[in-house]
């Protein structure tokens, strides 16, 4: 896969690198928190059966988000993993 | 905050060590071991909400527990209370807790502590969870490239206490020798000493990660494939094997309690109220009056009886089950799958973790709400927070249910199961309703940590619980169940005309207890439970029983039969069920809301609001029964 793509739309076991955070401040202040900024390696592990919510592995730690809030994080450079 | 009279680095004059950290790395599992106090631990994300100290057993030091932060400048109140404490520079020693299996993170926090320049110790804990992940991370070369004393645990293990200590000792004596831990922190302090040479300066957080992520690379070695999402998670989160899975452990965590409370609870009734005779015989030895005779033990004694009777058992069992599930990490799972429909209502998932609090204790539940980080959908949970039913009404709920609906086991825990479903429905109505009207806003961004499977320590688990449930119960019922049931013996004994002045209060209210599907005793009992709700059904009991005093009750058939000697039906005891689930919170409750939400238009809001829930649905049902 080629090109950016936002991080609401990986699918499980993809991976990518952070290109841009366009989120809500609320969102981009948290996820600093937790030490994602552009660059970073983020990997999707799962989805929610409904689709809502992302299992996301960032640095070494399971977080799930709402998909809906990772619309605007744009994320480049994927590999399949696996 | 507690000891703000107090000097920097000091309490008195023994120096304060800090426990900080990202949230659930273990702070309070190391507190409870060093300090021997029992601060409540589970595995998720926010467990720990305020600021804990204790004195370190062997040793002059004052240990204070932060709340869990992910950096200095947290969002949320726990963690700015968190930052605000180290800012502020009041610990002689800050030891930063780092969870092994995500050494990253731990890494990054301790680089923007060191910057503060008071002295670091880095904890690096969970070895063994580390370990399980295949992880092996070289502790020594840390250590060197830090610049900063680093120390290995597994802080649930016995012997970790002792290397502990040893570390903090050891890390004390150098800061005393290089003058850090004067608790002058803001001058005289030699620059470049090492205990803080990590060369950020200010508080950086991306340099910090970038720092924090080439020093695991240099220091931390993964073997072999670990999932990291594997089969338990997937199933517990299933689109239909996560909710089935949610009831089945409610089903069974009541079923459990229901079976194993039975028999204790007989027993205990029977030991205590035997003690009510010869308990009178001394007081009358002893030249009591009969009114203070009377008082003390029909109304403190036999209302202390009953509460303990009836509310320990059940709370004995259900507790420890629930925690063994918290220390494993199921909590966040069941957020995770409730995330939905809490984000179709306008809040988030970790309400739903507000809700486990609440079931324990409303006013606890409502501290706990600290977890949400925006106020919008912090208010949401608090003010929605007293539908869960709590340690206080789930005996009485329990009770009736065995009266009045099923009699097996399994029926009482489906009728349970029910009681809780129906609660977290209220709850998501009310806070649907809530976000559409006063509480309008889009909902916040939703980061929810899912923290790895903990193997529990099921004996400690079990055992702790057990204890502090028992404690509680006890204290509780010694506070506030005794006393009233002083202040009530009275009130049914002062005769005016015809009936004592209880009757008449409960006459005067029969029109619209009545009109709520109950009657005017009842509804006296709610309002006289305001201090505490494990003493609303004593006082109807005591309304009922003509001797003014709570009848000896052996067993719950003979409570069966008094309360149908009454008028009770089977819809009256529904409606005191649901009106017991859906009215004002208790008196601790409420100064609880008014404390974290700082107004009393929120706290008066957080009394009507369930309040009016139950006045309409017990009429709408009291009504239709009729």
């Amino acid at each position: 896969m080629d090109g950016a793509f936002c991080l609401g739309r990986m699918e499980p076991e993809m991976s990518g690198r952070v290109l841009a955070l366009h989120c809500a401040p609320a969102l981009s202040r948290r996820l600093s928190d937790m030490g994602v900024f552009p660059g970073t390696e983020i990997r999707c592990l799962a989805q929610s059966p409904r689709g809502d919510l992302t299992v996301c592995l960032i640095r070494g730690a399971v977080v799930a988000l709402r998909r809906r809030d990772c619309e605007n994080i744009l994320m480049g450079g994927a590999e399949n993993e696996i | 905050m507690r000891f703000e009279h107090e000097g920097h680095g000091r309490a008195g004059n023994r120096p304060i060590i800090a426990l900080a950290g990202m949230p659930n790395v273990g702070k309070s599992t190391l507190f409870n071991a060093l300090t021997g106090l029992r601060r409540h631990t589970g595995n998720w994300t926010g467990k720990t909400v305020g600021v804990g100290l204790g004195r370190c057993r062997g040793q002059d030091w004052i240990i204070a527990d932060l709340p869990g932060t992910y950096s200095l400048t947290g969002r949320s109140q726990e963690e700015c209370i968190a930052g605000e404490f180290l800012r502020q520079g009041r610990a002689a020693l800050t030891v930063v807790v780092c969870d092994g299996s995500c050494l990253v993170r731990g890494l990054a926090l301790s680089l923007q502590v060191m910057a503060l320049g008071t002295p670091v110790l880095v904890c690096v804990n969970l070895l063994d969870e580390a370990r399980r992940k295949g992880l092996e991370i070289d502790l020594k070369s840390l250590e060197q490239k830090l610049g900063v004393p680093v120390v290995g645990l597994v802080a649930r293990k016995r012997g970790s206490r002792k290397r502990f200590v040893q570390a903090v000792g050891a890390t004390l004596a150098v800061a005393r020798e290089t003058g850090m831990s004067d608790g002058d922190n803001t001058s005289g302090r030699p620059q470049g000493s090492p205990l803080h040479s990590s060369g950020i300066s200010g508080v950086d957080e991306e340099r910090a990660y970038a720092r924090a992520e080439e020093l695991c690379r240099q220091v931390v070695k993964q073997s072999g494939h670990h999932p990291l999402w594997g089969r338990l998670d997937r199933l517990l989160t299933g689109r239909f094997t996560g909710g089935a899975v949610m009831l089945l452990m409610l089903l069974g965590l009541f079923w459990l309690t229901v079976k194993g409370a039975n028999y204790p609870s007989a027993l205990l009734s029977r030991l205590l109220f035997s003690l009510e005779g010869p308990l009178d015989r001394a007081l009358a030895a002893l030249g009591a009056q009969e009114w203070l005779c009377g008082m003390l033990c029909q109304g403190a004694y036999r209302t202390l009886a009953w509460v303990v009777a009836v509310m320990l058992p059940p709370m004995a069992i259900f507790f420890p089950l629930f925690s063994l599930l918290e220390e494993l990490g199921y909590l966040p799972r069941a957020a995770f799958n409730l995330d939905r429909p809490f984000a179709a209502c306008g809040s988030c998932g970790k309400q739903a973790l507000c809700m486990c609090m609440g079931l324990g204790c409303n006013a606890a539940g409502v501290v706990g709400c600290r977890i949400i980080e925006t106020r919008r959908e912090r208010l949401l949970a608090v003010l929605t927070n007293s539908f869960t039913p709590c340690n206080g009404r789930f005996p009485t709920l329990i009770t009736l249910t065995g009266l009045f609906f099923a009699s097996g086991g399994l029926g009482q825990a489906a009728v349970m199961t029910g009681l809780i479903l129906f609660s977290a429905g209220v709850t998501l109505a009310a806070t649907k309703l809530l976000s559409l009207t006063l509480l309008r806003g889009e909902p916040s961004p939703f980061v929810l940590e899912l923290p790895s499977w903990r193997p529990p320590r099921i004996s400690q688990v079990l055992l702790r619980s057990l204890l502090d449930r028992t404690l509680s119960v006890l204290g509780r019922a010694a506070a506030v169940a005794a006393p009233a049931g002083a202040v009530l013996w009275l009130l049914a004994n002062v005769r005016i005309g015809e009936g004592s002045l209880l009757t008449h209060m409960a006459a005067s209210l029969e029109p619209i207890g009545s009109f709520l599907g109950m009657d005017g005793a009842i509804l006296l009992g709610f309002i006289l439970g305001l201090p505490a709700n494990e003493i609303v059904l004593p006082v109807i009991l005591m309304i009922y029983t003509a001797g003014g005093s709570l009848a000896e009750i052996g067993d719950t058939a003979a409570l069966g039969t008094l309360l149908t000697q009454n008028g009770w039906t089977t819809a009256t005891a529904g409606c005191v069920m649901l009106f017991s689930l859906l009215h004002w919170p208790c008196s601790t409750t409420l100064l609880t809301i008014k404390k974290e939400t700082g107004s009393l238009g929120w706290t008066v809001l957080g009394a009507i609001l369930p309040t009016a829930v139950g006045i309409i649905i017990c009429a709408l049902v009291g009504t239709i029964c009729r």
